[in-house]
């Protein structure tokens, strides 16, 4: 059984519009699409895996009446809840996508409520309890004002000392502290700063450097993105590139691709595959996920197209 | 029709030793009239719900209201409910719970919650571990 952790979850509006721009003026744009869905990376991975049909539970400290419909929302899909419950409202997240230029949306991520101490201690027992059914746990997300910044690092550990795999998929200052506890895979998401454990990545090189830097705290795998359509994994004794044509893609919706790539992977790992086949196959799923304007693609023919463009190559440039 | 078929998949429970106030807070967010008691393990060894704290702050209270128009004095019911607030929820629940498994039958479940006047039935695993919930909407849901 997975489980994915989402402390800081959020219900996303994601709006098409033919033109936005500030004129100076009060300017109304007309959406000429829109979707709305509970979002929140690691609550995204969930999704993901239930529509692949991969049974797993969502844990997140959610509150007011938008926790309520994204409780309702993720059940609906067949997802196991066991969710933390907050005095404050849970967050909307906006992304706006300009026709034309889907590829570079504008999103809008508030920080999120104010969480407890009570709250948190409630969720960690919640945690502790959880982890007696599963076999993989994945961490996925910001953290919340008031959640101390190596609380990841925390959940690692506990599911690490109970011999669970673990997924981080998360970015900035969360990254340092979750590597140090070893989890089984990261990837850092570069999305808001090019920074990873302090650290600028500016090309293939720089990517590798931190790659090793992340390897040496016990991290088995590290997976860092450059750009929509390649990837570069590393691991203690190997690296592999991974890249897609990027010219062929149609990009409806980015928002969620990252999560497609993190589900993708879980998904072919609970399958038994290589962790390098997984990581091929979730960046499938995450191209596959831009080209619909839902968050992702249920269509395992566009999933199993893209996946055939995808080369992966080890690099070499082992290091010890 | 099965009990996996109809049955709600949410974990949602509280442990023994949490206080009514943590219990209630829960009630109030989530919308549920009662939940599972679990231990640290998951496993289901009681349940609780929002009768149960009344009861406990008032205990005559469903007694009188089989026999006489009463009402209780709402500052008694707060001061009692301010005295109780940190008790653990394990003196107040029901030890003996009733679960069902999911590959039950979906009249089985029915049978227990008429008979026994309940409005959820936890669903447990093999292990007796808390796997989801049956409730009553759940199965009138089904039969239409």
């Amino acid at each position: 059984m997975i489980l994915t952790v989402t402390l800081n979850p959020a219900y996303d509006l994601i709006y098409w519009v033919k033109e936005i721009e500030q004129r100076g003026e009060t300017q109304l744009s007309r959406a000429y699409r829109t979707h709305s869905s509970a979002g929140g990376k690691g609550i995204n991975v969930s999704i993901y895996l239930s529509t692949v049909g991969v049974e797993n539970i969502a844990m997140g400290l959610i509150g007011g009446h938008t926790g309520r419909t994204i409780k309702r929302s993720i059940r609906e899909k067949g997802i196991i809840t066991n969710l933390t419950w907050i005095s404050d409202e849970t967050r909307n997240n906006v992304a706006i996508l300009k026709k034309g230029q889907e590829d570079n949306p504008i999103e809008i991520n508030s920080s999120g409520p104010e969480i407890s101490r009570r709250a948190l201690n409630q969720f960690m027992e919640q945690y502790e309890t959880m982890l007696h059914r599963v076999d993989c746990v994945v961490l996925s997300g910001s953290l919340p004002p008031g959640v101390p910044r190596d609380t990841y690092g925390k959940l690692v550990k506990k599911a690490k000392d109970r011999g669970i795999r673990t997924v981080v998929n998360t970015g900035g200052e969360y990254v340092g502290p979750a590597a140090k506890a070893g989890p089984f895979l990261i990837k850092p998401d570069i999305r808001e700063s090019k920074e990873v454990m302090g650290e600028t990545l500016t090309d293939s090189q720089s990517i590798i450097d931190v790659g090793r830097k992340i390897i040496g705290f016990d991290t088995e795998y590290v997976l860092l993105s450059h750009g929509l359509t390649g990837d570069i994994l590393i691991s203690k004794d190997e690296i592999w590139a991974l890249n897609a044509n990027r010219e062929e893609l149609n990009v409806k919706n980015r928002v969620g691709a990252g999560d497609s790539l993190v589900g993708g992977i879980v998904y072919q790992l609970s399958e038994g595959k290589s962790v390098p086949e997984a990581v091929r196959y979730g960046l499938a799923a995450g191209m596959a996920s831009v080209e619909v304007y839902e968050k992702f693609c249920r269509d395992a023919s566009l999933v199993q197209a893209q996946l055939e463009q995808i080369s992966l190559k080890e690099i070499g440039d082992k290091f010890q | 029709m099965k009990v996996k078929d109809i049955m709600t998949r949410d974990l949602t429970a509280v442990r023994e030793n949490q206080s009514l106030k943590a219990l209630i807070f829960l009630l109030e967010n989530s919308e549920l009239s009662g939940v599972p008691v679990i231990d640290e393990r998951g496993t289901v060894v009681g349940f609780i719900s929002e009768r149960d704290v009344i009861s406990a702050a008032l205990p005559n209270y469903f007694e009188m209201l089989r026999t006489a128009s009463y009402l209780p004095d709402i500052n008694q019911l707060s001061r009692r409910l301010e005295e109780i607030k940190g008790d653990p929820v394990s003196d107040y629940m029901s030890k003996d719970v009733i679960t069902v498994d999911e590959d039950e039958e979906d009249i089985h479940v029915a049978d227990l919650i008429i008979r026994n006047e309940l409005n959820r039935v936890p669903v447990v695993d093999e292990d007796g571990m808390l796997s989801g919930i049956v409730q009553r909407i759940d199965l009138l849901g089904a039969l239409l």
